[in-house]
């Protein structure tokens, strides 16, 4: 029986999702019966939405560019440690040979995480590999143009906006993880005082923000909202769908969903 | 006949498969920045994150015979990856000389220098846990990927990638100044 003050790592596995429903249900017990494992549950919680809502790194134009020249190299049956590529590399340093992992027999779909690990590297394709990666060199200033088209439209401040359905809406949250793409509901102030006026069920107005980004909801701009219970010790999070213009004065809601993590 | 871009990540993949020229370029293109991501902050440098998502890419590309649709394209896409700086990591021990400063920053969002505080403070953080329990928490709590899917990216079970991501939090609830040392 948990009686004694839950540890902090007792806790953060609680917070994890790593115990028993009976032990779990013992330490959130104990947990609301002491204001510091309460306030410890509370850091975990405020660990994780800030882990969540940190900004992306966008990928630098040259960085892209390297690795379409990579495949390009590829594709084109040049080895990767093509010279044009290494030099692009801007701090001067060393850049590995692009290390191919074999598959490893019998493991589901190649490489694991040890699997190019023991010591071996692939040095250079296979001749035959060569020879059947030659129909390809056809496609390489295309293929290089697509990614690099590609990587480009990914970049959250130039891609259109992404359109999702009702039906998809849990995911499309489950994406929007970390992301931090919520145009006028960036500010706080009116981001609570929209959530107390379209009033999602179970939502608190000032629940805390995991992630975000504008989209096309059923062909109709949106803004999903990744949202933290707020509770001590609930996990689960609410994707939120309201119109972009929404704010203490107005607005809609458009859909609302709770999912577990 | 040019592929269309919606479709599927599978479908993709088997036209790639099956020699179509866009296919790859489409497929990498829709997850370039996650990896990127998990990349960037598991080496915390970035010219050494560029190469490992390079490695990825090539390698993705040359072995696509190998993908057997088990796994998601995203999990086997992030699973290399991670081979990969797990690779570098284990290779070169080195600690980072560059920092997150040195990249673009996309601007008209929030308050940039806040922003860049708090990555300074996190990415900072990120490097006091272990390389196991830094994966763990970047895979679920910054990609937002289900347990079950960090569980099958770093190929262990799924109790190991809670656990780690409840070490890895414990820690970093410290670190960020979220829980005081004496009340842990």
């Amino acid at each position: 029986m948990t009686t004694d003050r839950p540890h902090l790592d007792l806790l953060a596995d609680l917070d994890a999702g790593l115990l028993d429903a009976e032990r779990a249900r013992r330490v959130r017990a104990a947990a609301r019966a002491d204001p510091t494992a309460g306030a410890a549950l509370d850091a975990l919680a405020a660990t994780r939405a800030e882990l969540a809502a940190l900004p992306p790194v966008p990928v630098p134009p040259a960085v892209a560019a390297r690795w379409a020249a990579a495949l390009h190299a590829a594709a084109g049956g040049a080895p990767p440690e093509n010279a044009s590529v290494e030099a692009t590399r801007p701090d001067g340093g060393r850049i590995h040979r692009a290390r191919i992992p074999r598959p490893v027999p019998g493991r589901p779909d190649g490489p694991g995480p040890h699997g190019p690990s023991n010591g071996r590297r692939t040095e250079r394709p296979h001749p035959h590999r060569r020879r059947a990666l030659r129909p390809a060199a056809a496609a390489a200033v295309l293929l290089l143009a697509v990614l690099a088209a590609a990587v480009l439209r990914a970049q959250p401040d130039l891609a259109p906006l992404p359109s999702v359905t009702g039906v998809e809406l849990a995911a499309a949250g489950r994406a929007a993880f970390g992301v931090r793409d919520t145009g006028e509901l960036a500010d706080p102030t009116r981001r609570v005082g929209c959530l107390r006026v379209v009033a999602p069920p179970g939502v608190a107005p000032d629940a805390p923000l995991i992630g975000g980004r504008r989209v096309l909801l059923d062909g109709r701009p949106a803004v999903l909202l990744v949202l933290g219970s707020g509770r001590r010790g609930d996990f689960d999070v609410d994707i939120v769908a309201v119109d972009p213009t929404c704010s203490a004065d107005g607005g809609e809601l458009l859909l609302s969903e709770r999912v577990e993590r | 006949m040019p592929v269309c871009p919606a479709l599927t990540d599978a479908e993709l993949m088997a036209a790639h498969r099956a020699g179509d020229r866009d296919a790859f370029g489409l497929l990498a293109g829709r997850y370039t920045h996650g990896m990127w991501k998990v990349a960037v902050r598991t080496l915390d440098h970035p010219e050494d994150a560029a190469d490992a998502v390079q490695e990825a890419l090539v390698a993705a590309f040359r072995w696509a015979g190998s993908y057997r649709g088990e796994a998601s394209v995203r999990t086997w896409l992030y699973r290399i990856v991670v081979n990969a700086c797990i690779d570098r990591i284990r290779l070169e021990r080195r600690r980072p000389t560059v920092t997150l400063l040195d990249t673009d920053q996309p601007g008209g969002r929030s308050d940039p220098a806040t922003e860049l505080a708090t990555r300074m403070a996190v990415d900072d953080a990120l490097l006091e846990l272990t390389v196991e329990q830094r994966l763990a928490v970047l895979l679920v709590d910054m990609q937002g990927c289900p347990v079950a899917e960090a569980a099958e990216i770093l190929e262990v079970p799924v109790g190991t990638v809670k656990s780690r991501c409840a070490r890895g939090r414990a820690r970093l609830a410290v670190l960020l100044g979220h829980l005081r040392e004496e009340d842990s």
